[in-house]
């Protein structure tokens, strides 16, 4: 599939219906707040997955994911792979294997994020970090 | 070390401010030169100066300009305190006190023939630019060279320029990111250390410098370890609150190292274990 600069692959809050993996381009992932800004708060490239809101109950999208360039992706149907995963433990527990470093690498940074590292630091320490 | 010697670095030397430049709202450049004719003032990257501003106290600051330029002395520094505040108001031919160069250096010349990965985050970009413009003055000398930055917002990004002008070289590879962004922002938005695996270089045959807020050196070193890096081959710019810049007074002392002397550029394996000690 393609998704030309500033579409929208999904929104927050939809079925989580595809599972994508990223050839070409690169996508943002947004959150909305009402009389905000959108704001950015990860982005992805080429050779990352998109999205695994499909694997885990209620199946539903946490945020935007709009193309920041020329996207290209390969898109697999959710359901039919969940489907799958449950006829073939082996392969439900390969792709299990395969997401859940994902899953764990962007729990970790969204929370490296809002510790605000680059912060105002405690003065005793130094001038220029 | 001789009196003369040892009297000689505590002693500020007066220079007269150049010119100041706004980097973001909270940081800014300041460009110095000698009162008193055109000494040079040489020096490593990654060493330190203490500034003195007259009446108000002295701050220790990280030398950012270009080492082979030594006839201008920059310091970047973000107004957080008392001193540093009142420093972001100076003007052209105020006079500020220095000693220095204080510090060890980020190991350039050892780093020839290996891969050079170079991570900075916040303001740690300015005591690892000297590092990087004498790199890339001896850009063959080197394999792959890797310029990887973390900001907290596009708007903080320091030497935004500088960094789009690396990074359009063909011999540099520079990746930027934002911990969040407005949707206009068409860059990289995550953590410094989610951009090491995009380098390219090859680990065992890298040396790496690292410089930041603490947190961000630790996932960083990790990230770097995981890749295959070796301890021994990776440095870090350890900041502490340096006052006489000689190891005397004991303020920068961490553990059994005292930071404004064996410091502020560590080999990480020699320093590692300390980096689990929470209490420091």
């Amino acid at each position: 599939m393609v998704f030309h600069e500033g579409a929208y692959i999904y929104r927050e809050g939809e079925p989580a219906q595809h599972f994508y993996l990223i050839r070409h381009g690169r996508v943002a992932l947004e959150v909305h707040v009402p009389g905000r800004a959108p704001l950015i708060v990860d982005s992805l490239r080429a050779g990352e997955p998109l999205g695994w809101s499909w694997l885990i109950p209620p199946y539903r999208t946490h945020f935007d994911a709009r193309a920041l360039e020329l996207t290209r992706v390969i898109s697999f149907d959710a359901e039919c792979l969940r489907q799958k995963m449950e006829e073939n433990p082996a392969f439900g527990y390969a792709l299990h294997k395969r997401m859940a470093p994902v899953i764990a690498a962007r729990l970790a940074a969204a929370r490296r994020q809002i510790i605000d590292i680059y912060g105002r630091p405690d003065d005793r320490r130094t001038a220029w970090q | 070390m001789a009196i003369a010697a040892l009297e000689d670095r505590m002693q500020p030397r007066p220079f007269l401010v150049e010119r100041l430049t706004q980097d973001a709202s909270d940081t800014f450049t300041l460009v110095l030169r000698p009162q008193h004719g055109s000494q040079p003032f040489p020096f490593q990257p990654g060493q330190f100066n203490m500034l003195y501003l007259y009446g108000v106290g002295e701050v220790p600051i990280s030398i950012s300009g270009d080492p082979e330029d030594p006839e201008q002395l920059v310091h970047t520094i973000r107004a957080l305190g008392t001193v540093t505040s009142a420093m972001q108001k100076l003007k052209k031919g105020s006079v500020v006190g220095v000693r220095g160069p204080f510090g060890t250096a980020w190991p350039v010349d050892e780093a020839a023939g290996a891969d050079v990965v170079i991570i900075a985050g916040g303001l740690g970009l300015a005591p690892l630019r000297p590092a990087i413009y004498a790199i890339l003055a001896k850009r063959r000398q080197y394999g792959r060279v890797v310029i990887l930055y973390g900001a907290r917002t596009p708007k903080d990004i320091l030497f935004r320029q500088q960094l789009e002008r690396w990074g359009g070289r063909m011999d540099t590879f520079v990746d930027v990111t934002v911990d969040r962004a407005p949707s206009d922002w068409r860059g990289n938005v995550g953590v410094v250390s989610s951009l090491i695996g995009r380098g390219g270089f090859e680990p065992e045959h890298t040396i790496a410098f690292v410089c930041g807020p603490e947190v961000m050196i630790r996932y960083a070193v990790h990230a770097l370890s995981d890749r295959g890096v070796p301890n021994e081959r990776i440095y870090l710019s350890m900041e502490r609150n340096m006052k006489c810049g000689a190891g005397f007074c004991g303020h920068c002392q961490w553990g059994g190292h005292f930071v404004c002397r064996e410091g502020p550029v560590f080999r990480f394996d020699a320093i590692a274990d300390l980096f689990e000690v929470r209490e420091l």
